[in-house]
């Protein structure tokens, strides 16, 4: 993979040099420059807001000198000018702060620095720990863990063996001259393809969802189920601290209990010596600990995935535990009885966590991003649904919603409580991915704690299915789909009063009859249907074969359809896992570059922060970068002009 | 995992180096002896599904230690959350029996159980094969140091003979089953949440 990026960037490079052995620095750096400057006209011409020009500034004032050539083995740097206290200081505060004015003079030196600190040991660690306390405290997004910026698998592994072999820009010139002659020869052509084959992946990721067989009594198939069960991808395990297993999505007690053992045992060894377990490799594989209170919880993956995207991924299954026991209660279990069984309060909900699970494996931009995704609908269709909220209203009512097949349609909610991510990622779990409701068919009443909102009791939701397809029907819940969960459209009304049952059923009737009768249903209906746009239909003829935008003030996300490009799971997982590169290496610390541009043979990549958005994109390799710029600031330009559509802005409130 | 759960019940063996704790365990698992000794470094773990009297399945995750005094600082991590702790010695052997009781009284501090009194210890005599002539602890010595602790259970075996073995493991499962099921309570469904829209106090104010 080949790198070309702002100066800033190439530091993250540097630091994680011992991995990426395959950048080359030298080239990166010039042309990176001129992408650099490419990138900030474009910002200041769209009339970006004034916190990203402010930021961007200093670079129109002149390019910075390049940076000088580094030898090869950064041990031979002497002189740590810099030390862990400096660094507090230039360090940008959270990423959250929409107002971090990230100066690109501010960086570069920062850089520099966190290369020398990283050049000892003693050094590193150093820096790591100063960090890694001040941090405590910060949201699931910003966590991080000693170890996530550290030279480790991360970025390298899988994510070269996906994206192809590492090229320079001349040989790029090349590929696309051979990619030329293909097209007459063939037909196909080359930037049709957009990873490059790996038979290995494609072969492992075909067979990871497949269940692994059942023990036979005389154990005489165990090396045959240990064979399956170490070739899947992605594995997840949840453990009490005593050692005792409570959650895993792959192999049964049988099979685990001695790794889940092992595991704890590692970790309680640390914990021994006041220290946390955060992540370790083995061989090719990443694991990640995570302890809260009772429970541990680990990742293990074979995949492109960071540290903190695989942090975030087990605390939505640690607020998936919660939301089932609440956290008092848990620790109630637990208090006198450190060998509680917690598999027997959480039974049943195994198809819940499994369901989140595979999301993850398949690959989840919500949870990439740890944000939502909305339906595209007119500000004043969205506007009348808002108020039909409003109006039919009933007393008890905390948060009502309309999703369709996973998309927020509308909101209603008081003024001082908005909704959590991770709680409505958890809801949406329940409703659409693990099918567990519908099976119920009609109406639900459901007990759950929402642990974003409060994680110490229970709300209660009622829940309806549309049916979209008879709107001149009385509209009824249906039991089964007639097509796929993802066109379903559900009313969401929560309540803290655990006898509101009927009065949410009225309110659902009256809000139904209402939005019936102002047409909202029907234009539910026919967004749903159209579903997500294609990158072409956003910008005729953008060579962008997907993107991903997050709006950081709405904590929404919105990106076209996966089809036609992407329409297997593979293809899908590869492309996820170029998003988890691009996210990971966007969201370096302690460098944070602004942006992040990555080739390889077979495609051109662009991350793009703000402090108001992320962008994700990815084109062909036979895209130019200035093209691959352009479109990204059409992109920009789009959601500028569609944003009261793609995101909710607000909701309503009362 | 099977839709059904059987209950996991963790058990930890402890004794002296060389007294015999991965033999039995071997011998108990996987019905395998093996003359030479291989000491075990830190901890090593096995799984045995067993079915009880009354056709209960549960599964026994055995936490199988180094009896070496250097490995002692696995302590907490080891002990937490135990059903049932085994202690064994070497009935040839009257250093290992004397440990016994620092055994106990260390696993007592470190897994700081609910109820000490009536947590349950099951003691092992290892090595019954060896000839008589060599025996240094009577099973009589023994029975009184386990009735002086509250009436331990107290059993005899030989890994390298499978003597006993079966027997000793079934008792060690049905009290681990019968500590894991003390104090199960029917805790109370969680509260729900007051709140009171027109002057919100709870939940997040973000």
């Amino acid at each position: 993979m080949n790198r070309l990026s702002k100066p800033e960037d190439l530091a993250s490079l540097g630091s994680a040099s011992t991995l990426q052995t395959e950048a080359t620095p030298q080239s990166g750096d010039s042309i990176g420059k001129k992408d650099f400057a490419t990138e900030n006209s474009i910002g200041n011409e769209n009339g970006a807001s004034t916190a990203t020009s402010v930021e961007e500034q200093p670079s129109r004032e002149g390019t910075p000198p390049p940076l000088p050539p580094r030898p090869k083995n950064l041990q031979l740097l002497d002189g740590r000018p810099q030390t862990s206290g400096s660094l507090k200081v230039s360090r940008p505060s959270l990423q959250s702060k929409a107002t971090t004015q990230l100066s690109f003079a501010d960086t570069q030196s920062y850089s520099d620095e966190s290369r020398d600190t990283i050049s000892t040991d003693a050094g590193k660690l150093k820096s790591f720990t100063h960090l890694g306390k001040d941090r405590i405290g910060s949201d699931a997004d910003d966590s991080i863990s000693i170890k996530s910026f550290a030279p480790t698998i991360d970025i390298g592994g899988d994510a070269e063996s996906l994206l192809g072999e590492v090229l320079g820009d001349q040989e790029k010139d090349v590929i696309k001259v051979l990619g030329k002659q293909f097209d007459g020869m063939s037909g196909l052509s080359i930037s049709d393809v957009l990873f490059s084959e790996d038979a290995q992946f494609s072969q492992a990721f075909e067979h990871e969802f497949d269940e692994i067989e059942d023990m036979a009594a005389d154990g005489s198939n165990e090396e045959a189920i240990v064979t399956q069960w170490r070739s899947k991808l992605k594995h997840f395990l949840i453990l009490s601290s005593a050692g005792k297993p409570i959650y895993s999505r792959h192999g049964d007690d049988q099979l685990i209990t001695n790794y889940t053992g092992v595991v704890q045992t590692l970790i309680s060894f640390y914990q021994g010596m006041s220290d946390v377990l955060k992540s370790f490799t083995a061989g090719d594989v990443r694991f990640v600990v995570m302890s809260k209170g009772p429970l541990n919880l680990v990742a293990i993956t074979k995949l492109v995935e960071s540290d903190a995207q695989l942090r975030s991924q087990l605390d939505a299954l640690y607020m998936q535990i919660l939301s089932t026991l609440t956290l008092p209660s848990m620790e109630r279990m637990f208090a006198n009885r450190a060998n509680y069984d917690l598999r027997r309060p959480l039974q049943g909900t195994k198809t819940l966590l499994s369901a989140l699970a595979d999301g993850f494996t398949r690959g989840s931009p919500s949870t990439l991003l740890t944000a939502l995704e909305c339906l595209k609908l007119r500000k004043s269709h969205r506007q009348v649904v808002n108020n039909t909220l409003l109006k039919t209203r009933s007393e008890n009512l905390l948060y009502g919603l309309i999703v369709a097949g996973g998309k927020l349609v509308s909101v209603v909610r008081p003024k001082k409580h908005s909704l959590h991510p991770g709680d409505l990622h958890l809801i949406f779990n329940m409703l659409f991915e693990a099918g567990s409701v519908k099976a119920g068919g009609g109406e639900n009443w459901i007990p759950l704690c929402l642990p974003g909102f409060n994680n110490t009791g229970f709300l209660y939701m009622y829940v309806s299915f549309l049916n979209l397809d008879s709107p001149t029907e009385q509209v009824e819940e249906r039991p089964a789909s007639s097509h796929g969960a993802k066109d379903e459209v559900a009313i969401l009304l929560i309540s803290a009063n655990k006898e509101g049952f009927f009065e949410l059923r009225e309110m659902r009737d009256d809000l139904v009859e209402q939005l019936q009768k102002n047409g909202s249903i029907e234009l539910i209906r026919t967004a749903v249907k159209k579903g997500r746009m294609s990158c072409t239909d956003i910008v005729p003829g953008s060579p962008l074969r997907h993107f991903l935008y997050k709006s950081r003030g709405n904590v929404q996300f919105t990106m076209p359809s996966f089809e036609p490009h992407f329409t297997s799971d593979l293809d899908r997982r590869r492309l996820l896992n170029l998003y988890h590169n691009l996210h990971s290496n966007i969201h370096t610390r302690p460098t944070h570059p602004k942006v992040h541009h990555a080739t390889s043979t077979t495609n051109i990549s662009l991350a793009w922060m703000t402090p108001l958005f992320e962008l994700y994109c990815v084109a062909p390799i036979t895209t130019s970068r200035t093209a691959l710029a352009q479109a990204a600031n059409k992109i920009i330009q789009w959601v500028r002009r569609e944003e009261e559509r793609v995101f909710i802005i607000g909701g309503a409130v009362f | 995992m099977s839709s059904k759960k059987k209950v996991l019940l963790k058990v930890i063996i402890l004794g002296d180096s060389g007294v015999g704790k991965t033999s039995l365990m071997n011998q108990y698992v996987n019905k395998k002896f093996s003359a030479s000794y291989k000491a075990t470094i830190g901890a090593d773990f096995l799984t045995k599904e067993v079915v009880m009297d009354d056709d209960r399945v549960v599964t026994l995750q055995l936490w199988d230690t180094a009896g070496q005094e250097r490995f002692q600082s696995l302590g907490v991590a080891f002990y937490r959350g135990a059903d049932c702790c085994v202690l064994v010695y070497d009935v040839n052997n009257s250093k290992s029996f004397e440990t016994l009781e620092s055994w106990r009284d260390e696993f007592l501090v470190q897994a700081s159980p609910m109820d000490p009194e009536s947590f349950p210890f099951v003691v092992i005599g290892n090595k019954v094969d060896v000839e008589e002539s060599r025996r240094m602890i009577s099973s009589k010595r023994a029975m009184t140091f386990c009735q002086s602790k509250g009436g331990l259970s107290y059993f005899e075996t030989s890994a390298k003979e499978a003597v006993n073995v079966e027997e000793a493991f079934s008792a060690i499962a049905k009290q681990a089953l019968a500590q894991e099921e003390a104090g199960d309570f029917n805790s109370d469904f969680p509260e729900t949440i007051p709140i009171d829209l027109k002057n919100d106090r709870d939940g997040c104010a973000c």
